[in-house]
């Protein structure tokens, strides 16, 4: 150790009194350093994920005689899914006509995507027309525009950070009712689906 | 010749009081009108004792629970118990609006405290670890109101939640930690419940240690401009009400909404769409920390803007840019064009081009910086001239009006007669329940307070 002091009592051995110093700075430490986990207190009670639950979010057969009364050709319905009174787990059902019969039921296309923008988790709404890009989910907080088929980011902070879509609904429709069920993500609510994993197509029981 | 004077309660309660901390503050009754840009410490703290009397007494009517009825669709949240104490609730109404505009005062008189102790440069004289624990009470204060217009619990403070817990969890390696203690593990519920206990205690408990290394020890009380202060805030509360916003519900979309005033600087920068992290951690910090340092950068003893420059360069650019981006923040695209020209297009106005917003960021810094320096150097130009110094000193007259004490009786009596006349209006807005009507009445007799007594300590000199 260099001596900066230039004297010859930096060898002296240690003295009682800096032991006790020591013992007394070591001991504050412990009472700190074992009171410091109580912070976790602040994260609270987990939110309840339930998984494989399946919540009914609609009926496609009343939802497409909508689309067949509105000029537009697109209907959407926010629905809560998982069942938790949870901001993020709000979500928006999107049936669009498609006449050219390239959507997920020929004439109709169904989708639905969670409103948690990938940016900074304000919630996405639907809007009809965007002037550059048509019918699209925007933000309303800064401005991040999603395609509605996939709901890749078109424009704004998730487009310019490169961000992901934002993550799917699974949907189970029962052919003979109609009835649209929710039943997983695919993706992660706030992080968004990963870009190289598929969209996925209702499924059809 | 001593008489030896009887011992009254008073004087044996003044004895005992030498006892206390309290002895140890030296307030400073001003006998007459003085600089009110010199106690605006003490105005802010004033305004932050009246924060907490009208918010622990709205507490006894808000209740932050939530409750989701998925079947029903009903949301039941903390924004009906606001609608209640707003609507229902007998004075309810004034006490939020006064609640609310003391929060947007309070901030406001922070922030011209900060920039007089900065200009005159009260930040030396061993007033260094004063400014620093200042620049942190500023910090909690905007963290305080941004906790508060949260409660609500309408689209725009749903949206700010998310902001906020957005920007934490920005943070690298530290963010989820960080997350989780200011917002809880992220539904809508625990974040109203975390920071209804930063808000209604955490903080302010915070801000009252604070205060105790904050707080010199001599504090100037001028009860008339204090009393003017709450007037002021009490009358702008009636002309400019606070709408309740609209009520967020996870089953409708959310409005386009604008931050409080105070947030749309960062706001608009997050709006380049550049890292979260980067514009609204790094930047804010960046700033919070060269406003911390600032005492640190100046080793000149004078006070003149030539003794300084670079202190007053960097107050100035932070003013500068802090007004220009507030601003901007309320606009779209470009700091010309509003925010909301039709409803349903707003959303394409809200994208700020990143290049530009930072080349305008730095030419504010360029422009304020010469400006500073070219003022400096004319100064120091001006004072190196002969006899410059005896003019600059002979600047300020220091004659002092006299009036005439008959005519400070008349307008004594003219004022007692207003205050009256003001009293009877206020109670008649109380009984046919014109509560607005009743705010500027009752800031119309603080003021009027401060005025008479004013007179009052005029005559007792």
């Amino acid at each position: 150790m260099v001596n900066i002091m230039g004297s010859e009592q930096s060898k002296e051995r240690i003295t009682r009194r800096s032991f006790v110093k020591m013992v007394i700075i070591a001991s504050s430490a412990l009472v700190i350093g074992a009171f410091t986990p109580l912070g976790l207190y602040f994260k609270g009670q987990a939110a309840l994920v339930q998984n494989n639950t399946e919540v009914k979010i609609g009926n496609l057969y009343d939802l497409e005689k909508q689309v067949d009364q509105s000029s537009s050709g697109i209907v959407t319905s926010i629905f809560i899914y998982p069942p938790e009174p949870d901001v993020y787990y709000t979500n928006i059902l999107i049936v669009r006509r498609t006449p050219d019969g390239s959507g997920d039921l020929g004439n109709y296309d169904v989708k639905a995507f969670n409103r948690t923008c990938v940016h900074l988790q304000c919630l996405v709404n639907f809007n009809p027309n965007n002037p550059e890009f048509g019918a699209v989910l925007q933000c309303p907080c800064h401005g991040s525009v999603y395609r509605l088929t996939d709901a890749l980011p078109l424009a704004g902070p998730a487009k310019l950070l490169n961000l992901n879509p934002l993550p799917q609904v699974i949907l189970k429709i029962v052919k003979a009712t109609g009835d649209i069920y929710a039943i997983g993500f695919n993706g992660k609510i706030v992080l968004g689906r990963p870009k190289d994993q598929p969209i996925q197509k209702p499924i059809l029981v | 010749m001593t008489v030896k004077k009887k011992l009254t309660l008073i004087d044996w309660i003044k004895d005992r009081m030498e006892r206390m901390l309290f002895n140890g503050v030296k307030f400073i009754i001003p006998k007459r009108a003085t600089n009110p840009l010199s106690f605006l410490g003490m105005l802010t703290f004033m305004d932050f004792l009246l924060l907490g009397i009208t918010g622990a007494l709205l507490t006894i009517y808000y209740t932050p629970t939530i409750e989701l009825n998925i079947a029903n669709k009903t949301f039941v949240s903390p924004w009906d118990s606001v609608k209640t104490i707003n609507d229902v609730i007998a004075f309810g109404y004034i006490l939020r609006n006064i609640h609310y505009h003391a929060s947007n005062a309070m901030v406001l008189l922070a922030l011209l405290h900060l920039s007089y102790q900065l200009f005159s440069g009260r930040y030396k004289l061993k007033n260094e670890l004063i400014w620093v624990t200042g620049v942190i009470f500023g910090l909690v204060t905007i963290l305080e109101a941004y906790s508060g217009y949260d409660l609500i619990v309408n689209v725009r403070a749903q949206l700010a939640m998310n902001v906020g817990r957005g920007l934490a969890l920005s943070t690298p390696y530290l963010g989820d930690m960080i997350a989780e203690l200011l917002f809880g593990p992220g539904s809508l519920s625990s974040m109203v419940l975390h920071l209804y206990a930063f808000h209604i205690f955490l903080l302010p408990f915070i801000m009252v240690l604070l205060a105790i290394f904050h707080f010199p020890r001599n504090l100037t009380l001028d009860i008339p401009m204090v009393s003017i202060i709450f007037g002021i805030i009490f009358i702008i509360a009636g002309m400019y009400p606070i709408e309740l916003g609209v009520k967020f519900s996870p089953f409708y979309p959310a409005p386009v909404t604008v931050p409080e005033w105070y947030l749309t600087a960062l706001y608009a920068f997050l709006r380049t769409g550049l890292s979260p992290f980067i514009v609204g951690v790094l930047i804010p910090t960046l700033y919070i920390v060269i406003a911390a340092i600032i005492p640190f950068l100046d080793k000149s003893r004078g006070f003149k803007i030539s003794d300084r420059p670079l202190v007053i360069a960097i107050g100035v650019t932070g003013l500068v840019q802090f007004a220009f981006f507030t601003i901007w923040g309320f606009q779209g695209t470009y700091p010309w064009i509003p925010l909301m020209p039709l409803p349903g297009q707003e959303t394409e106005l809200l994208f700020l081009d990143p290049i530009t917003t930072f080349a305008v960021w730095g030419a504010l810094i360029i422009i304020c910086t010469i400006a500073v320096y070219a003022y400096a150097h004319n100064q120091k130009r001006k004072l190196s001239k002969p006899g410059a110094h005896s003019k600059i000193m002979n600047g300020g007259s220091d004659k002092t009006k006299t009036i005439s004490p008959n005519r400070i009786l008349i307008g004594l009596v003219s004022l007692i007669t207003l205050q009256i006349f003001l009293t009877i209006i206020t109670f008649i807005a109380y009984l046919i329940n014109l509560q607005q009507v009743a705010l500027i009445t009752l800031g119309g007799i603080l003021i009027t307070f401060g005025v008479i007594y004013h007179f009052y300590r005029l005559m007792s000199t």
